[in-house]
Order: structure tokens, then C-alpha cells, then sequence
């Protein structure tokens, strides 16, 4: 077994250093905390070394979940998970009794998902992959979604189960390495994924946010979505609909923290901190405005990271809550109930192979002139992705309606893409990402990367009455009920 | 960002709610209607005394106007006035108060100094509007089922003329100056129905009595009340509306694909000074990109025109608008084209300055003079919520004293105006079903297996209770179903309501009643037009004295035992190129009168276009043998059902 940092007793006696006493750190630490009974424990993970990538990678000497009470001294934190080389990733159910969180024996063995009592108790093992499973978060109506990470690291999609594990299925499809980032209070999922179109096989790419329902439907950027060489992650919701996440520039990919950012509710744009303040790795909702961050101590303390309350309004100074001079300290969250997220009553059917694409008008484009692309489009051409490596083949074309609109069914599950072609056959556009339609699901499209604040215009589209429509692409031909 | 956060105070009544609410899902709470002091009170509309020490609130399930001490903000009068109160004026000395009353078709006046009801005189049909002219002679009544406008003499009650509006006439306003009298419609133009709605902003001249202008408003529905927003170049009117995308094919929710909410910014030439020109349009979301602010109810401005309120009445909440920034942001949109701006989802963010969460079902807003404070009459609560203009905050809650108990009804009723249990908030059951469960007259292409197809007309929801099999392809066997998991899978595409609240829902909903039909007399006779066309109604032979098939005769499918539909769905013909199945659910007769357009699609306007256009084979009854005169017979009996 690989050497990891020590376990399976309280920390405060094993590893006294680890957890520094209030004396030694800054008399912030219990400010603030008044009583413990008005503020709710919080959990976090300590680890010696934090890298940014790959996910499985992340604490290369060991990781362990820890719950601590503020306003109580710091010994008596205590590890939940001791038997693990390495624990993270916590997720509280809205009743707060339930802790999701990913673990894993040894370094070389594969992360699981595991669920215990929020006392640490009755731990249980959810998942049982051959490679790993990890980054869980509750569902409504008894279930769980997470993120499922090959063993080489070249392939990372997210999947849904049952809280007792069972009855797990794919949801997402794309390259991309898609993690799970958060379960929003609407229902729908947060996810981050590689942006780019090359291939996964290399180093690690920017990561940009996406939602998409529990189901695997609608998959939507998240925010403008405008070109950005920024890497987005570590996402969160906040109380009042906020989203806060890290970016941070390619050249920092390497190191795990970000600089802090945020949508508000209302917006698509992306605020973002100074970038000049010390990196963060781990953001979470705390109260009334103020979120738990894991962030350098300094920005010249480049590699450990403690636990502090920020004021997103910048009315309060920051506030340490926790620091460890050994280990770092992040995803922080408070233990406590909270609401659950909406249901979602999916309306796929999985007995299908095929989903059906609506665009109404593919020359709505942000970036054209006007919002509209001046060119006349004739055909909508539909790649496959072909393998990992970035391989595709045209899997068939089908014609847009004078008005832009076009309709075409395409094999569900299966990453696809489209270039718009003019009569002449010279390319109008081509998308630069790969999406896919779930089994029975309807997918609409305003335009190709329209503008995200744009509504449709109430028109019938007339792709819907051409005859021998949704043209079927990569199908067998079906009878069709015009 | 302050324009996207809801500040929300913590108000005593939410409280008294939460602690009634778990008592009333029991099902052991029954309201004791007898007594109008017992019953909710549903507050719909206000008024505010000249001197701003009065607000008057309309209060249309107890059939009461309340007055209101403003300095003490406590209730001082109950004043008992006609059945389900709609809308209050106030003479321009403010010494009557006018109040119409919808199912009497009546308008009660009443004395401001006593809080004594003089006297009723009639309306039109349906009356929900009510403005008094600048000089407090003449009385406007807006008939929502009438479709038109009484002008009636303040002093006599005696109605003057009646001039037709639009479709379902609902509220009205007079110009500052006294000359126009300015009327939204509810419901859009009938028109084709594989286009996009118009609606209309009818305009009276005041000096003539004689409609000056029809404006249309075109892709929206549901204009609503109308505020005057004074500017140094004149004024506009401004309107909220809902703006539906009927004709899309209903995939998904997100990105305003299934309506949106904002506001009709309208500049007539009488409202520009030195402007002998056309109205100008302009139309504006209040939504953003990703909440949205439905059902836009109650709209006003301050005196001095910089600041506008509009509630969100499926929302809880009131948008404060800074109408100067708004101005600026129109200025810059070219004109001629009222649509430019109005799918833009980023807009309300430039002008809007607040958010405000106000009571239950916010409907109608005042604002007292002096503009410091605007009141604002809470349906579902029975509360006014107080917003003090200054610092543009909630000031304090009044509690109208509406009974604590909330009944599984009246817990239906809320939730069938509550768009928060949809996706992003973009529409509750009555977003689609105004005015207590109206149609809203569009043809929606939703829930089809095959896009494009399957389009069908919304459905009322009054006096449905006995009439399922529902939707128009009779799937759905029970309200429990189409309010359930269907609503929640296909319409809000959200969580959608629990077993229980469905329940409460559906009650509700079978406590929606028709209003009462004038053209039926109180002892039930028939005029002779109405009788010969009850005959031909039941007729067995043709006028040629054929023998018409039983299935072929009007009362076979329509047997007025079971409220005019043998609850089954069968092929009368009407089956389009866009149609999956020929075979429709046979709509109930009752309540013909306020249902326009006709048939599974909406695509005939009148009742004589279902025969005389949709019906070339005698296949929707043996009609074609009539002459025009037996087909208005046939309608007038018809409207009498």
C-alpha cells in the first residue's frame, strides 16, 4: 500500500499536527462562532497534496473526510471515513443525515461511492466499478448521479442509480470527460466537460459547465457560453440561485484552485474575481451571502489551501475557519439539511434507438451579423463521432426549409455533430461540439449557437411539413406518418 | 443584479398560512359560505381616495368592497355589493365609487362619504372594467363576454351605446386629458389559427363615443391593466401581456420556448404632443434569462412617470421598472417594428431596478398620491402588500381579515394560480386558463407524438366536471391524471404538484362554474328564434322530409343528459393533413356561448363555419339542407346552452 496519511482513529490523537490547535493559528478561527449550536458542523477534506489532474489523481498521498464543529476546539475533528487511503467528495442529503462521498483503499485502487450516517456510521458501498466511480450527489425520489472515470483516465461520463446502487445507467455520451459538478435546485445537473474537439487522449483540456436533466436530456452550456480559453469547475450552487465555479488561465492547469466566479440568477455572464487574489479550489454555500472556500492562504502559498468564509457582496472581511499547516483543506460544506432538489419526471423512452433534433431556424447565430447568418442554407450535414481520437464520419444530411428550420431523427446515445452547407455545398457553419439525443427524446434547437438570451419567435416551422420528414439520419428507413 | 434578487420580508400572514395549511391538506377544513363575512376574500382590484386616506379593494369571492384606513392601515367598512366583483372606479371628485359586478352584469354605486351602496344599475354581459369619464359624467363598463364597451350616463345609470371591443374586454383606463378612453382585450383577435395571435388595444374617443383607433398588438395575449406613464414628450400607455409560441412544437421549456411575460409600451398620437401620426408599439419582456415573471396582472406609475410597478401574479412578485431607462432603451429600437425587442430575454435586466415579493396572487397595484407608497391587492392571501416607493421595499403587509382556514378549494385555488411549481417559473394552470379557467383561445402544439401535428385548442375548464373523457383525443380518462404527472411531464417540466396537491387542484377545478347565460330566461323559455332552433337541434327528417340516421342527428353525439356530449370521440370529418386521428372527443355544448373558436384546432371562428365550411359532407350532423336563417336558429338555441 502506497504511503498515505494515517487513519482509522481521531485525528486529534494520531495526528496531532494535522489539525492545529487554536493557539497557533490566527485568532480568527472561532470569530464568528459564537455558539456551536447556532452554526452547523462542517465537513471538509484534508490532504497533504492536491493535484488538479486527472480526478482519480487528485491526492496522490491520501485524502480523509473529516467533520468538525466550529466554535469547538480543532482536536476534535474527526475523520469519518478511517479505514480509507483516501476520502472526498462529500455530499449532504437534504435531510442531512446522509453523507455521500467517494473513497478508495489504496492508491492504486479504483475510487467507489460510498454512503454513510452523517456520524460516520453505517458506511455502505453504492457503487462497485471496475475503474472508478466518484463526485456523487443526491437526487430526488432515491437516487444518486456520479461521475464514472476509466482507468486510464481517457474516458469519464456520468451516470444514475438507485441509492442502494443498483439499476446504474449512462447518461452522458460525448467526449468530453464529463464530471459531475452539482445537482441545481431546479433539478437539473451541473456538469463540467472538456470543450474542446480534439481529442481526449492527450493532456488535460479546458472544462466548461454544461446542464442537462437527470435523464441525460437537453444538454445546454451553461451561461454565454462565449469562447473563453478558461478551464470552469469546481461548481456550486448558491441559496438564491447563484453559481459559483473557479477558472483559471491554460497556463495555471496544472495547479487544482482557480480564480472565484460566479452567474447570477437573471444573467448569463460570468463575473470574475481579482485574479490577482490567491487561487481557490473548492466553493460551497455557507449563509446569508457568504460561501465556505478553499483557498491559498496567500497567493504565494501556492500549494495548501485553507478553509475560509467570503463574503461574495465584499461587505465582510475574509474569514479563516480552518487551517491545517500539514495538509490542505477543501470541499468544505456545512452538515445540515437543506432543500432537496426538484424531481424530474422524465419523459424519454428507453425502449427507442433514435431521438429527434427540431431546429427552427439554424441561421439564428450569435456571432453573425444581426444574429443571423446571411448566407442561404440548404443542407444540414450530421457527423459521428467515430472513436476518442477525434475521428468522425458523415453519417447523412438532410435538407433545411427556407425558413432554417430542420428536422431530422438520429441514432440516440451516440455523440453527433452538424455543418450547414449551402446549395453550392460550400460550409455556412459547423458546430465545434459534439451532443447527442437520449432514446425517445425531443430536441430543440432555437438556432446553431444562437444567443442564450434570445427566446424562439412563435412560428410553425416548415421542416415539420416537408414531406418524408424528421429526415431519418444513420437510420433504417421507417414508414413515416405523412 | 439587485433587478434579479427577490427580496422577500417575513410576513405574518405566511405565517398564519403555514401553520392553517397542514390543517386544511387534512381535508377537515370546509368554508362556511353562507355568511359573507366567512368567506376568502380574493382581493382583484383597488382604488384610491383622492386624498390617499381611502383605498377601497374589490374583493371578488366574498362579493364585498372593503374600505381602508390608510393611516391605520386597519378596515373600516364591509360594504356588500353585486355577485363576484370585478373592477372599481372612483368619480373624479372621489365622492362614488364604482364597482361592476361580473355575474349580475350590474355595476354598484356607492357612496364614498357613507360607504352606502345607492343603487345598481345594469351592464353588459359580463361587465370587469369600469372607468369614470374626466368630468364624472359618463361611466365606461367593460364587457368581457359582452366583447363590447357600455357607455353609460353617470347620473342616470342609462346606458348610451354600446361599442364593440375586442375579444373578452377586461379592463380599461381615460386618459389624463379626459379624451380617450383606452381598453385592453384579454383574448387575442380571432384569427387563423397556424398564426400568431393579435391582440387589440381598443381606443374610444370620449367627445363622440365612437371607437378612434383598434391597435393591434401583435403575438401577444392577455393585455391586462393599463398604466399612463406620464413623459416630458407626452405619455405612453404600458400593458402587460403574455406572449405565447403556440405554434413551436412544445420540446422544451427552457429559453422562453413556451411563452414569455412583459409588457406592450403603446404611444398613441393623442398621447404625443404635436403627433398626428400612427400608434406606436413597442413590446418588452419582463422575464430574464432564466426566471420568469409570469402573468403579468396589475400595472401603474407615479405621477411624475419615472417609476412603474407590474406585478407577476403567478409569481408573488412585483417588478419596480425605471420607466426612463426603459424609454432610452426603446428610443434606440427603430420604428415599425414592434417585435424587434420582443424575445430578448436580457432586457428587463436595463430597466427593471427591483424585484419585490409581495403576497399571494398579486393582482391589481395603486399608487397613492404623493408617490411614496403603492398598495398592491394580494387574490390568494387576502392581504396588500405596501411598497414604499422611496426605498422601494415592502413597508408593511395589511391583513384583510379573510378567514385563517385554508380548504382543500380554496388550497386548489392557489396552486392553479401559482407558476412557481413550473420550470423557471414560466406559467401556472392559469397562465393558460385566465380569468378563472377560461380557454385561452390558441391552438397549441403540445405533447405530439409527431411534431408538427396533433395541433389542438386549448379547452376551457369551466362546468368540466362531468364532461370526460378530456383532452381532445379523450386520453386522459380524469382531471387527476391531465393535472398530474401529465402536467408536470409535458407543461411544467418540473417536480409538478404531489398526489395531494393534485387533489386539491382538481377540486378546485370542479368548482368552476359557467356564468350565468343572459340569453337564457330566468324560467327557462325560449324566444321563438331559440326554439326553432331547439327543433332543429332534435329534429328527426330532414327539411326535405328524409329520414336523418340517428348518428347523423346533433343530439345523438350532443344528448343534453349528459351535458350535451355522449363523452366519446368520433370522426365528424374535420381531420386535416396534420392530424394523426380523425376521430375527436365530443366537446360539451354547455358554455358555447363564450368559447370561440370552434372545432379540435380552432380553426372555426364562428359556430356556421363548422357547418358551412368544415363540414362539406355532411359528416358533423345532416346540416347542409338548412338555409341561413335555420343556421342562426340553430346558433341562437345553441348560445343558450
Amino acid at each position: 500500500m502506497a504511503r498515505g496519511i494515517s487513519r482509522g482513529v481521531p485525528i486529534a490523537i494520531v495526528l496531532p499536527l494535522l489539525v492545529s490547535a487554536p493557539s497557533r493559528l490566527s485568532g480568527d478561527l472561532h470569530t464568528g462562532f459564537p455558539s456551536a449550536n447556532l452554526t452547523p458542523a462542517l465537513l471538509f477534506v484534508e490532504a497533504p497534496v492536491t493535484n488538479a489532474a486527472p480526478i482519480t489523481q487528485r491526492f496522490p498521498k491520501g485524502s480523509r473526510l473529516v467533520s468538525w464543529q466550529p466554535g469547538q476546539p480543532a482536536n476534535t475533528a474527526v475523520n469519518l471515513a478511517p479505514r480509507f487511503f483516501a476520502a472526498a467528495d462529500p455530499d449532504v442529503s437534504p435531510s442531512g443525515e446522509k453523507i455521500l462521498f467517494s473513497a478508495k483503499t489504496a492508491l492504486d485502487s479504483p475510487w467507489q461511492v460510498w454512503e454513510m450516517n452523517s456520524n460516520g456510521t453505517a458506511q455502505h458501498q453504492l457503487t462497485h466499478c471496475p475503474d472508478n466511480c466518484l463526485k456523487a450527489a443526491y437526487l430526488p425520489e432515491n437516487q444518486f448521479v456520479y461521475t464514472r472515470v476509466s482507468a486510464s483516465d481517457r474516458e469519464s461520463f456520468l451516470c444514475v442509480a438507485r441509492i442502494d446502487g443498483s439499476g446504474s445507467h449512462r447518461i452522458t455520451f460525448g467526449p468530453g470527460r464529463f464530471q459531475l459538478e452539482t445537482v441545481l435546485q431546479d433539478g437539473r445537473l451541473l456538469a463540467s466537460a472538456e470543450r474542446s474537439l480534439s481529442p481526449t487522449g492527450g493532456g488535460p483540456q479546458p472544462r466548461a459547465l454544461f446542464t442537462m436533466r437527470p435523464d441525460g436530456s437537453g444538454l445546454t452550456s451553461f451561461g454565454d457560453n462565449r469562447p473563453t480559453p478558461l478551464s470552469q469547475s469546481a461548481a456550486s450552487e448558491l441559496d438564491d440561485g447563484t453559481v459559483v465555479f473557479t477558472q483559471r488561465e491554460p497556463a495555471r492547469n496544472s495547479e487544482p484552485g482557480g480564480v472565484l466566479a460566479f452567474v447570477r440568477p437573471g444573467s448569463l455572464g460570468v463575473t470574475t474575481c481579482n485574479s490577482e487574489q490567491p487561487l481557490v479550489q473548492s466553493v460551497h454555500e455557507f449563509s446569508g451571502g457568504h460561501v465556505l472556500v478553499s483557498r491559498q492562504d496567500s497567493a504565494s502559498s501556492s500549494a495548501h489551501y485553507s478553509a475560509y468564509d467570503l463574503d461574495l457582496s465584499g461587505g465582510a472581511p475574509l474569514r479563516l475557519i480552518y487551517r491545517d499547516p500539514l495538509a490542505s483543506v477543501v470541499q468544505a460544506v456545512p452538515l445540515r439539511p437543506h432543500p432537496a432538489a426538484a424531481a424530474y419526471r422524465s419523459i424519454l423512452h428507453l425502449e427507442r434507438t433514435s431521438g429527434r433534433f427540431i431546429c427552427l431556424n439554424a441561421r439564428r447565430a450569435r456571432d453573425a451579423k444581426g444574429g443571423t447568418l446571411s448566407a442561404a442554407i440548404a443542407q444540414v450535414r450530421v457527423f459521428l463521432q467515430k472513436d476518442d481520437k477525434g475521428g468522425e464520419r458523415l453519417l447523412g444530411q438532410a435538407p433545411v426549409a427556407a425558413d432554417g428550420s430542420f428536422y431530422i431523427a438520429a441514432p440516440a446515445d451516440r455523440p453527433v455533430r452538424f455543418d450547414l452547407v449551402a446549395a453550392n455545398g460550400d460550409l455556412v457553419a459547423s458546430q465545434k461540439s459534439w451532443i447527442w439525443v437520449r432514446p425517445g427524446e425531443d430536441r430543440g434547437c432555437i438556432g446553431c449557437h444562437e444567443d442564450k438570451a434570445e427566446s424562439p419567435q412563435n412560428h410553425w416551422p416548415l421542416a415539420l411539413s416537408m414531406p418524408g420528414m424528421p429526415a431519418r439520419i444513420g437510420l433504417p428507413p421507417q414508414k413515416t406518418l405523412h | 443584479m439587485a433587478a434579479s434578487l427577490i427580496r422577500r420580508p417575513l410576513r405574518t400572514s405566511s405565517i398564519l398560512l403555514a401553520v392553517f395549511l397542514p390543517l386544511a391538506l387534512h381535508g377537515a377544513v370546509v368554508q362556511d359560505t353562507s355568511d359573507p363575512g366567512r368567506r376568502y376574500l380574493s382581493p382583484v382590484d383597488l382604488a384610491i381616495s383622492p386624498n390617499g386616506t381611502r383605498l377601497y379593494v374589490v374583493c371578488e369571492d366574498a362579493n364585498l368592497v372593503l374600505a381602508v384606513d390608510t393611516r391605520s392601515n386597519r378596515v373600516i367598512e364591509r360594504i356588500a355589493v353585486g355577485r363576484q366583483p370585478k373592477a372599481i372606479a372612483l368619480s373624479p371628485d372621489g365622492n362614488t365609487i364604482y364597482v361592476s359586478n361580473e355575474l349580475d352584469n350590474s355595476v354598484s354605486e356607492i357612496d364614498a362619504a357613507s360607504l352606502k351602496v345607492r343603487r345598481t344599475f345594469g351592464a353588459g354581459w359580463g361587465p370587469a372594467g369600469v372607468a369614470a369619464g374626466r368630468h364624472g359624467n359618463t361611466l365606461y363598463i367593460a364587457n368581457t363576454l359582452g366583447n363590447d364597451v357600455s357607455v353609460v350616463e353617470a347620473a342616470t345609470g342609462r346606458n348610451l351605446r354600446s361599442l364593440p371591443a375586442g375579444t373578452f374586454p377586461e379592463y380599461l383606463a381615460v386618459s389624463p386629458d379626459g379624451a380617450r378612453v383606452y381598453v385592453s382585450n384579454l383574448l387575442a383577435t380571432l384569427g387563423r389559427f397556424d398564426q400568431p395571435p393579435v391582440s387589440e388595444m381598443t381606443v374610444i374617443d370620449a367627445e363622440s363615443n365612437q371607437i378612434a383607433e383598434r391597435i393591434p398588438i401583435p403575438g401577444v395575449i392577455q393585455l391586462r391593466h393599463i398604466a399612463q406613464v406620464r413623459m416630458a414628450d407626452g405619455a405612453y400607455l404600458l400593458v402587460p401581456f403574455l406572449r405565447p409560441k403556440n405554434l413551436n412544437p412544445l420540446v422544451q421549456i427552457e429559453q422562453g420556448w413556451y411563452l414569455t411575460h412583459g409588457v406592450a409600451v403603446i404611444r398613441t398620437p393623442a398621447s404625443r404632443r404635436g403627433d398626428s401620426g400612427t400608434s406606436r408599439v413597442d413590446e418588452v419582456l419582463l422575464d430574464d434569462v432564466d426566471r420568469y415573471f409570469a402573468d403579468g396582472f396589475g400595472a401603474a406609475a407615479t405621477s411624475d412617470g419615472t417609476l412603474a410597478l407590474v406585478t407577476a401574479s403567478g409569481c408573488d412578485t412585483v417588478s419596480m421598472l425605471d420607466t426612463r431607462k426603459l424609454d432610452r432603451l426603446l428610443q434606440a429600437v427603430p420604428p415599425g417594428n414592434p417585435e424587434a425587442l420582443a424575445d430578448r430575454l436580457d432586457s428587463a435586466r436595463r430597466f427593471v431596478t427591483a424585484r419585490l415579493a409581495t403576497g399571494k396572487n398579486p393582482t391589481s397595484v395603486v399608487i397613492a398620491p404623493g408617490d411614496s407608497l403603492a398598495y398592491i391587492a394580494n387574490r390568494m392571501d387576502d392581504t396588500i402588500t405596501v411598497i414604499d416607493l422611496h426605498r422601494q421595499a415592502v413597508a408593511t403587509t395589511i391583513d384583510l381579515g379573510g378567514p385563517r382556514q385554508v380548504t382543500p378549494e380554496r388550497h386548489g385555488q392557489q396552486l392553479f394560480y401559482d407558476a412557481t411549481y413550473c420550470f423557471e417559473h414560466q406559467m401556472a394552470c392559469a397562465t393558460c386558463h385566465p380569468h378563472q379557467g377560461l380557454s385561452d383561445g390558441l391552438a397549441w402544439s403540445l405533447e405530439t407524438p409527431e411534431l408538427g401535428r396533433d395541433v389542438v385548442e386549448n379547452r376551457t375548464l369551466r362546468a368540466i366536471s362531468e364532461t370526460g373523457p378530456f383532452k381532445w383525443n379523450g386520453n386522459n380518462p380524469d382531471l387527476e391524471t391531465q393535472a398530474g404527472p401529465r402536467t408536470a411531464m409535458y407543461i411544467f417540466r418540473s417536480q409538478g404538484f404531489s398526489d395531494s396537491q393534485v387533489r386539491d387542484l382538481t377540486t378546485f377545478i370542479r368548482s368552476l362554474t359557467l356564468p350565468p347565460n343572459p340569453r337564457r330566461k330566468a324560467n327557462a323559455a325560449l324566444n321563438e328564434a331559440q326554439e326553432r332552433g331547439r327543433q332543429i337541434f332534435f329534429r328527426t327528417t330532414t327539411n326535405a322530409g328524409e329520414i336523418i340516421p340517428p348518428e347523423k342527428r346533433c343530439y345523438f353525439c350532443h344528448p343534453p343528459q349528459t351535458h350535451y356530449t355522449a363523452r366519446v370521440h368520433m370522426d365528424v370529418g374535420t381531420k386535416t393533413p396534420y392530424d394523426t386521428s380523425a376521430s375527436f372527443d365530443i366537446p360539451q355544448l354547455e358554455g358555447l356561448y363564450m368559447r370561440a373558436p370552434y372545432l379540435h384546432n380552432g380553426e372555426a371562428v364562428t359556430l356556421e363555419e363548422i357547418w358551412t365550411k368544415y363540414s362539406p359532407e355532411d359528416k358533423h350532423g345532416i346540416t347542409s339542407d338548412m338555409d341561413k336563417v335555420q343556421l342562426n336558429d340553430l346558433i341562437e338555441f345553441l348560445k343558450t346552452l
